[in-house]
């Protein structure tokens, strides 16, 4: 039985001098849903397109469920959706869902149209008549009826509205639960989607910062608040992830849970501790430690 | 067990062509049932219009199905072939489960299935038509229907047709290696080359420059060597292009302008090569038609042998009778009985007047004894040509009547509409070859009745001798 749904080994990808993956390495367990967070630019999309055989690595190696990965993917045994795909122009909803009916066998038809229903989709529309956020709610609405044993979201709620997101997070996570599968999800709204997922996976400018459990992840940096002073006498440089002085109030981002013996430490001088939000996480370890102010914007 | 596996992966593979087959035919079923609907429009069109003209009556004419025809094929085959540019990253279908091998592939199998039904789909019109005109002949008797229908001219139209379909696929998805490989720049310095090449082509410079390259092509002649042109040039655009998705890792995105740059280029290489895009019209029947010069030459070689004839036996115009022979021997028309006087459906033979002895020594079967004091013999020979297997101008020959009045010779014909099923292309249109045009031809149709000889008793040829002696001093 093989142990991850997911295994990636030194892969690498540049786009003439830009390095868009630069020899990422992780294993992505089974039947989980995995947060594919980072900034712009990062590489995400090229990591689910490499994945899917959309793009072609200049080296490394993914195999997926102990298979060789193009195996997966010619099996429709994987879907990679975003929202907005290109289906192609004047093909209606309807004809979009016949298409996947073909391509993946498992695909549940009723499903599909229950959902597009759910989120007020027109079946006789065509696709490229609706709105950005229709658009996203149609591929996800067909992806989530795939019923793939992995599946990859790359931005799916992109243009819906709040109403809508919730409704998708509902559908995704009971679905989940109903048809537990490998679902990697990537979105920048991470504060929206944290509670759908179980682990976390941190890419910037191509690298690996982390693969965690998101529970791990909550714990994995604290704050503390207080006068400059006060707290650059008690942060040592190892352990600070950030800085950011100020002249009322301060703070320092600190590796570690809110319940580590240097939280202690920190409250015993004083100083407020809090926890640190995955998405906070995802910003601060991503950030250079002295980052420039934007006060300079302003300044004559 | 690794060859379990292995078979599997195949079977997979295979499976997800078919797949992808499968939806691509959806994604593209409008464009099927345009092509389909253009198709049946143009031939409609085409009857209605012969119809028309047939209705009216008058002369001699031919009636030819398949001109716009010919314009649905080439819309056909240029869109698809548009396409090409498309069928390394295939977007339409990537969202589907699929590899860019499998993508691929399924494309060129979709594609070349696509043109084989389009071939097919010809196929049926051609019978259609000949049904049609059936029923025609039925409300216009003098509908001659036995030239409509060949089996060797639908075996060699659908061959040609597929092929030349197959030839510009391939060559525009070779165009479109090129630029995806050699980058846009470099491509259009291997063009801006072809183009130096192309216009040497066309100034005839390259018979002095580069004989090596171009000697042979103006004699790409027969319908088997054009077909085996077809299927190299194919066959070396398409095994280029699998090794290039099959061994490159290189991504191969859609270039904006790909359409654009295929055509200019594909116009390039045609003009240049002398290789017509209109090449879907070389499909011959019968390459033994020269028209009215070849029809002479014929004459002057091989006497009758290669030649159709018909013996009129007309009584002397006596009054006229040395008039009428000088009019005719420095030419003049036999004209159409019913025709105004733009001479239309006039035949404008080479004549000479002989006695029935000359015409003897060059055809023993001729008989002499129709020649009399009182009666001469008009023979009337036209072209050999054959189409469906059977003689053309031997039909119209025999459908023709001769008459004389007032020194002028006057022709009628029975059954005098003749149709033609070309909706594979002309029949007669040969590739690289300018002598013989179905256009000219069918404007010209009398053309091919070359010769008259007007063959004389003894005294009247003496007196004929004796006249233009007379003339001449």
């Amino acid at each position: 039985m093989e142990e991850f749904a997911v295994s990636i080994e030194g892969l690498k990808k540049t786009y003439r001098s830009h390095v868009a993956l630069d020899g990422i390495t992780v294993n992505l367990n089974k039947n989980q849903i995995i947060g594919l967070i980072g900034a712009n630019g990062s590489g995400k999309t090229t990591l689910m397109k490499i994945c899917t055989g959309l793009e072609g690595a200049d080296s490394g190696r993914i195999r997926m469920f102990g298979e060789d990965a193009r195996t997966m993917i010619i099996g429709g045994e994987m879907i990679y959706t975003m929202h907005d795909l290109p289906v192609g122009r004047g093909y209606g909803i309807s004809e979009i869902i016949r298409f996947y009916k073909i391509a993946y066998t498992d695909f549940d038809e009723n499903f599909c149209k229950k959902l597009l229903e759910l989120f007020e989709i027109p079946l006789k529309k065509s696709c490229s008549a609706l709105s950005q956020g229709m658009k996203s709610a149609v591929h996800f609405s067909c992806a989530m009826a795939t019923r793939c044993r992995l599946t990859l979201f790359d931005e799916p709620f992109i243009g819906m509205d709040i109403a809508k997101r919730k409704l998708a997070y509902e559908v995704l996570l009971r679905d989940y639960m109903e048809h537990p599968r490998t679902i990697l999800l990537s979105s920048h709204n991470l504060l929206e989607i944290e509670g759908l997922l179980s682990e976390m996976l941190l890419i910037h400018k191509g690298k690996l910062v982390f693969y965690q459990d998101m529970d791990d992840v909550r714990e994995m940096l604290f704050r503390v608040d207080g006068k400059e002073e006060e707290i650059s006498g008690f942060v040592e440089k190892e352990d600070t992830i950030y800085m950011e002085k100020k002249e009322i109030e301060s703070f320092a981002i600190l590796r570690g849970s809110v319940e580590s013996d240097l939280a202690a430490q920190a409250l015993k001088r004083g100083l407020t501790v809090s926890a640190v939000t995955p998405e906070d996480v995802s910003v601060y370890l991503t950030m250079t430690k002295e980052r420039k102010g934007t006060e300079d914007l302003w300044e004559c | 067990m690794l060859i379990g596996k292995e078979e599997n992966r195949k079977k997979l593979v295979w499976e997800n062509i078919k797949r992808l087959l499968k939806i691509q035919l959806m994604q593209n079923y409008r464009f099927y049932f345009a092509v389909v609907l253009l198709q049946f429009g143009c031939i409609v069109c085409d009857i209605v219009l012969d119809f028309t003209g047939m209705r009216k009556g008058g002369g001699l004419r031919f009636y030819e199905i398949g001109h716009m025809s010919v314009i649905g094929t080439l819309l056909f085959f240029g869109f698809l072939c548009l396409q090409t540019y498309n069928s390394f990253c295939n977007d339409k279908i990537s969202m589907y489960p699929g590899t860019r091998q499998s993508r691929y592939f399924s494309r060129v199998i979709l594609d070349h299935l696509v043109m084989a039904g389009y071939v097919a789909y010809m196929a049926v019109l051609y019978f259609v038509v000949a049904g049609v005109y059936q029923v025609i002949h039925q409300i216009i008797p003098t509908v001659r229907t036995e030239y409509l229908f060949s089996w060797k001219y639908l075996f060699a139209g659908c061959i040609q047709l597929l092929f030349w379909g197959m030839m510009v696929y391939g060559s525009v998805m070779l165009i479109y290696n090129f630029m995806a490989w050699l980058g846009v720049r470099s491509y259009i310095l291997v063009c801006i080359i072809l183009f130096g090449i192309a216009v040497f082509g066309m100034t005839g410079v390259q018979r002095i420059y580069l004989p090596f390259v171009f000697h042979q092509y103006p004699k790409i002649a027969s319908g088997m060597q054009v077909l085996a042109l077809e299927i190299l040039i194919w066959a070396v655009a398409l095994i280029f292009s699998s090794l290039l998705i099959l061994l490159s890792r290189k991504q191969f995105g859609i270039l904006r302008m790909a359409p654009t740059i295929l055509v200019g280029t594909m116009l390039i290489f045609s003009i240049g090569l002398g290789w017509k895009i209109t090449n879907v019209q070389v499909v011959a029947d019968n390459d033994e038609y020269g028209g009215w010069y070849e029809g002479r030459r014929d004459l002057e070689d091989r006497g009758y042998q290669n030649m159709q004839y018909r013996d009129f036996v007309l009584a002397y115009p006596e009054n006229t009778r040395m008039k009428f022979f000088e009019n005719y021997s420095s030419g003049n028309f036999i004209l159409f009985e019913g025709d105004n006087e733009n001479y239309r459906y006039a035949i404008t033979p080479f004549v000479t007047v002989c006695s029935a002895d000359e015409m003897k020594q060059r055809d023993s079967s001729f008989d002499e004894t129709q020649v009399t004091k009182d009666a001469f013999v008009l023979r009337l020979a036209g072209s050999k040509v054959e189409y469906n297997g059977r003689p053309l101008y031997q039909k119209i020959l025999d459908g023709l009547s001769l008459k004389e009045k007032q020194g002028m010779l006057y022709y009628d014909i029975a059954d005098s509409l003749y149709s033609f099923n070309h909706i594979f292309g002309n029949a007669y249109y040969l590739a690289g070859m300018s002598k013989v045009n179905m256009t000219e031809w069918m404007y010209n149709v009398m053309d091919g009745i070359a010769n008259l000889d007007i063959v004389v008793d003894e005294e009247t040829m003496q007196e004929w001798i004796n006249f233009q002696k007379e003339q001449n001093d």
